[in-house]
């Protein structure tokens, strides 16, 4: 529903942007980062890497290396006690190399020493024995039939097919039909803080992890099934981590900083360096994906036809859940009666990718929405008008039988959209502009996939409410949004709330910071917790009224009877005197439908976000010149908690987006070696290069979310490509098949 | 990444910076900003294992006669933090054929002081450098001074870079020129060339054919076309060679298409003027 | 003869707690306490025996030491 009276706050702590309750820190310089942190008597460690992408194994030498004075470790796979694997879905990627290598960088020696110096020295002196074997670095040298393998399986990680309906009759009785391919590149999420931590075992025996992550409780899962030991002696804290973005999500540093503390029994340092960031760090998936689509002459769409290829390079990591989300995001929001996706995860020996914001939704987003603007070309149509007729509505069923809950708030903002679509005048004489938009859309959550978040909160009695959940703030903010939900719940202001947070010590399971979730995952954990405190503390507060719970009322931090009034800190001070907790742990079930579409994990999600944004360029085709002039994005993000919070999340994602767009591409030389590792090179947008950024928000409300709230974090990148590439193509009349747009594929 | 131990020399006077040279010679790198240097020891690739830092000599760091001109060049190199600490010697020294301050220095007839303990040489611009990377100084010699002409006053002049950002980018290509007009006809044309060869070029060519003759559009299309030809450039991670050449045809067409509508900026002693 | 199993993660709530004591038959394998336990994945699964990463089919021996893994798993 669109409602106007349910999304304003009534105790003034949602939908306002309120400063982040982090803010002073950052901004004094005294928070200290995961790799800022300098332990005592701490070893410094080292990865010794793969200098071939691609080979087979046969000696590694690491006697001299050990010699070195100051040299307390130098492991390889033998030292490995247990699981020599890790990956969010399937545990393929060695943790350290054993009979071969896949990508250049690939860890196969860690060293700890007593000194940066003698860790340098050990690493030279480690000699390893490779007998190379042919590199490949495409999509397509991967799938060719005599292409060496990767793994004993072959080059095809995942192939799925998916459909509905009989395309080739649709197809036969279309007006226009389009076949098109798309491309995307590879994209690195270059954090300002690279990959690193500290590890160290406590006086009680437990091995403490402390690194840039998203995901504590995995983590710990994943470091216990190498070392072979109870999850239970380890604790994983994340926090603070200088950026993510889906690059911190699968196991970084953690588990090589737990098996080098476990072995030394020292303290460990291992950060990567910036470069070593580049070579090693995760990626976005690149992608190549062939549409076949059909319409009528009205625009009415009649079928999609999406052969995607996703590059997951040397293993899986998310790969197979990325590949599902291009899937269910191959058909845009729109209703598609006939459908056949054929869609492949591909091994390459181009390093590692994962997760990066949009998680296979940008890819699948730069390709239909392309679709969608040329198909709008050949009907002759409004781009906007097209989609208008074509989105599904509330209460429709979907692509994947899915009931669409909410599609009002998208409907609105494309009737906002068409407001701001104009091509504005050039500024010089050889430049000539355009105006571009597209459609984005993307699940909140993890889909079918069951997902119980649980969060805790404490009243304590001096005065303060802690709230715990294991999501990590890696600068998204969620800390101050979840802390103004648990404000307005419990009617108190948020300075009296503390967050611990990405903490397995502290924090409950509430899962990670990914998917857009952690708003309406942790957030509604928090809630359900709020719930359980306010019976219980409404029972104390009756016993200490001496009457019964049902005529005490609550209002501001206070249960009032009569006259009387007692706040919910005396009450944890009563409750407390008595032996009792004032701790409240809640475990909230994601709503999901049971069962995934037929041939994928996860699909379909059942909360979709929404954003429409209107692009404008200024093209100057003498220089191969495109300046991104004016970016307008109207997102359905569910009730804001956080207007400024979240605008600033649709605003970075723009910008990624823009990177992505017109300058990112990380690539690799002939023999699989990582080109461009730094920010020299790997060119991401500065705050000279960003356009004007307006963001609207339609006013919606989502029944499922906290008060109302979607998720935010990854919808602000998803469209940008199509944007910018339909605005290019109205200012110069050729349309872009591939991202980024370089000047030197159009002047 | 390299931790190895680096001797740093930071001598307090021009003559002890020399003395140190005469001795050290190869085996010392000289070093003003840093800004290139301190990324090459990083990287590990420094030959040198001794810096002579040249921040405390005091005789380094004066401008006898400003010209505004520069000033506005150097504004597009990378980015306020660097434009902080480096210096023109400094660009001059590294000798990247990407260098931003250097295509200006060409416009200008600069020459480069080369000094050594017992004497010293003025080096024209572009007799300077050999190569990328490369510059006919010689291992006790220091950058001292750099000489550039004043230029007339009501000449056109212009810089601009290509980057694949607008901020700490290496230039994919730069250009620089001066012009004076009388009349509508040009009295002489000064254009240089970065990163489009292996150094810094002047567009002979382009300049011959642009003396005496009235600036209108087809002069333009001839000089932008003459300059595009006089590179020599490559392909590597910031641009193809095909693109650097039409690029270079774009951005010094567009510069002097500005001067003939009467947009461009001009030298005017004590303001700047233009647009 | 038995068998001490310790569950990980989300299994400790679907699985009835933490830790376990499993009755097999002499002879039984990895998989065997899997049954025993109701746990149903077989794919995604990680099984650690005595400190060492254990395969489906590895024989049991009186004492062992198991930690059943969920799939961490993760989507978007």
């Amino acid at each position: 529903m669109t409602s106007t009276e349910s999304v304003v706050s009534r105790y003034e702590s949602l939908n306002r942007s309120i400063p982040r309750i982090d803010s002073e820190d950052k901004v004094r310089g005294t928070l200290l980062y995961v790799t800022d942190i300098r332990l005592e008597n701490a070893l410094y460690a080292f990865t010794f890497r793969s200098k071939v992408a691609h080979g087979k194994i046969n000696r590694i030498e690491t006697e001299d290396a050990e010699k070195v004075n100051g040299v307390k470790a130098v492991l390889t796979y033998k030292d490995i006690p247990s699981l020599n694997g890790y990956g969010a879905i399937v545990p393929e990627i060695p943790v350290l190399a054993y009979d071969k290598v896949r990508y250049y960088g690939e860890p196969i020696a860690l060293v700890a020493a007593e000194s940066v110096e003698a860790g340098l020295e050990a690493l030279s002196r480690i000699k390893v024995d490779i007998t190379p074997l042919p590199v490949i670095r495409s999509i397509e040298e991967a799938l060719d039939d005599n292409a060496p393998k990767i793994h004993e399986k072959g080059n095809i990680a995942r192939h799925t097919i998916v459909k509905k309906g009989n395309v080739d009759k649709a197809r036969a009785s279309a007006y226009v039909v389009l076949e098109r391919t798309y491309e995307t590149p590879m994209q690195k999420h270059m954090y300002l803080e690279p990959e690193g931590g500290v590890a160290y075992i406590d006086e009680n025996g437990t091995l403490n992890v402390i690194a840039g992550g998203q995901t504590p409780y995995r983590d710990k899962l994943q470091i216990a099934r190498v070392l072979g030991i109870s999850p239970d002696k380890i604790r994983v804290k994340n926090s603070p981590t200088g950026g993510a973005f889906g690059g911190k999500d699968d196991v970084t540093v953690q588990i090589h900083l737990a098996l080098l503390a476990y072995k030394t029994k020292r303290p460990v340092r291992l950060t990567w360096s910036r470069e070593e960031s580049g070579i090693a760090g995760f990626h976005r998936t690149s992608s190549k994906i062939k549409l076949r689509t059909a319409a009528a002459k009205d625009g009415t769409l009649l079928s999609n036809e999406a052969a995607i290829y996703l590059d997951s390079g040397a293993y899986q990591s998310f790969g197979p859940t990325i590949l599902d989300v291009s899937i269910e995001t191959i058909n845009g929001p729109y209703r598609v009666p006939n459908y056949y996706i054929d869609a492949y995860l591909v091994y390459t020996n181009n390093g590692l990718a994962s997760a990066f914001r949009g998680f296979g939704a940008p890819e699948s987003n730069f390709a239909i929405e392309s679709m969608m603007n040329e198909l709008a070309d050949e009907l002759k149509m409004d781009p906007i008008d097209l989609r208008l007729k074509n989105i599904l509505r509330t209460g429709e069923t979907g692509p994947f039988n899915n009931i669409i809950r909410h599609s009002e708030g998208l409907e609105e903002a494309l009737k906002r959209a068409k407001e701001v679509f104009y091509r504005p005048d050039p500024s010089t004489p050889f430049a000539r502009t355009g105006v571009g938009v597209a459609v984005a859309i993307k699940g909140v959550g993890f889909g079918t996939l069951p997902d119980f978040p649980t969060a805790a909160i404490e009243v304590v009695p001096e005065g303060k409410v802690r709230i715990m959940f294991s999501n990590v703030d890696y600068g998204q903010g969620i800390n101050t949004g979840n802390a103004q939900l648990v404000a307005e719940k419990l009617q108190i202001p948020v300075s009296q709330i503390e967050v611990y947070h990405s903490d397995t010590k502290y924090s409950p399971d509430t899962g990670g910071s990914s998917a857009s979730r952690s708003t309406f995952n942790a957030g509604n954990a928090l809630l359900a917790a709020c719930e359980k405190a306010l019976s219980e503390l409404r029972l104390e507060a009756a016993s200490y009224f001496m009457t019964s719970s049902s005529s005490v009322t609550y209002r501001g931090g206070n249960f009032y009877y009569k006259d009387r009034s007692i706040n919910i800190y005396e009450l944890a001070k009563r409750l407390r005197s008595r032996g009792k907790s004032t701790f409240f742990e809640a475990t909230y079930e994601v709503p999901r439908y049971p069962e995934p579409v037929e041939g994928t994990l996860e699909v379909p999600h059942m909360v979709y976000m929404y954003g429409v944004m209107v692009s404008k360029v200024e093209i100057d085709e003498m220089l191969g010149k495109i300046r991104p002039l004016e970016v307008d994005f109207i997102a359905d993000i569910g009730n804001v908690i956080n207007p400024a919070i979240a605008a600033g999340q649709i605003e970075g994602g723009v910008i990624q987006g823009l990177g992505y767009s017109l300058t990112e591409y990380y690539s690799y030389d002939k023999d699989g070696r990582p080109l461009n590792i730094n920010y020299t090179t790997y060119i991401v947008p500065t705050a000279k290069d960003s356009p004007m950024i307006n963001v609207e928000f339609v006013r919606t409300y989502e029944e499922l979310g906290p008060f109302g709230a979607k998720g935010v974090g990854e919808i602000g990148i998803i469209p940008v490509g199509a944007s910018i590439s339909d605005a290019v193509a109205d200012a110069i009349g050729k349309r872009p098949y591939r991202l980024p747009i370089l000047p030197w594929d159009f002047i | 990444m390299s931790y190895e131990s680096i001797i740093v020399y930071s001598p307090r006077s021009l003559a002890e910076a020399l003395d140190i040279l005469a001795q050290r010679r190869e085996q010392i790198r000289p070093i003003a900003g840093g800004t290139d240097v301190m990324v090459m020891i990083k990287d590990g690739v420094l030959k040198e294992k001794e810096l002579l830092n040249l921040s405390y000599v005091p005789e380094l760091s004066y401008i006898k006669e400003s010209d505004s001109s520069i000033l506005i060049a150097v504004r597009q190199i990378g980015s306020p933090q660097i434009q902080n600490l480096g210096t023109i010697g400094g660009n001059l020294g590294t000798a990247s054929p990407a260098g931003d301050s250097i295509p200006p220095l060409y416009v200008l007839n600069a020459t480069v002081k080369l000094q050594k303990v017992g004497g010293s040489r003025e080096v024209p611009i572009d007799k300077f450098f050999l190569g990328p990377r490369k510059t006919v100084r010689e291992p006790d010699e220091l950058i001292t001074e750099i000489k550039i002409e004043k230029m007339e006053p009501g000449t056109y002049y212009f810089f601009q870079k290509l980057g694949l950002r607008s901020a700490n980018a290496i230039s994919i290509v730069s250009a620089a020129g001066s012009l004076l007009l009388q009349e509508g006809t040009v009295k002489y044309l000064r254009l240089a060339l970065g990163a489009v060869a292996p150094t810094v070029i002047r567009a002979k060519d382009a300049e011959d054919a642009a003396k005496d003759q009235p600036l209108t559009e087809q002069l333009i299309d001839r000089i932008a076309r003459l300059a595009s030809e006089a590179t020599r450039p490559i392909t590597d991670i910031r641009g193809t060679a095909e693109y650097r050449r039409k690029a270079t045809y774009g951005v010094v067409y567009e510069a002097l298409y500005y001067i003939m509508k009467g947009m461009g900026k001009k030298v005017e002693y004590g303001v700047e003027s233009g647009s | 003869m038995r068998v001490e199993v310790e569950l990980a993660g989300p299994y400790i709530y679907q699985y009835g707690g933490r830790l376990h004591t499993v009755e097999v038959d002499e002879g039984a394998k990895v998989e065997d306490v899997l049954k025993k336990l109701g746990i149903t994945e077989r794919i995604y699964i990680v099984i650690i025996k005595n400190g060492k990463a254990a395969k489906l089919d590895d024989p049991l021996s009186e004492g062992d030491k198991l930690i059943v893994f969920p799939p961490v798993g993760g989507g978007a």
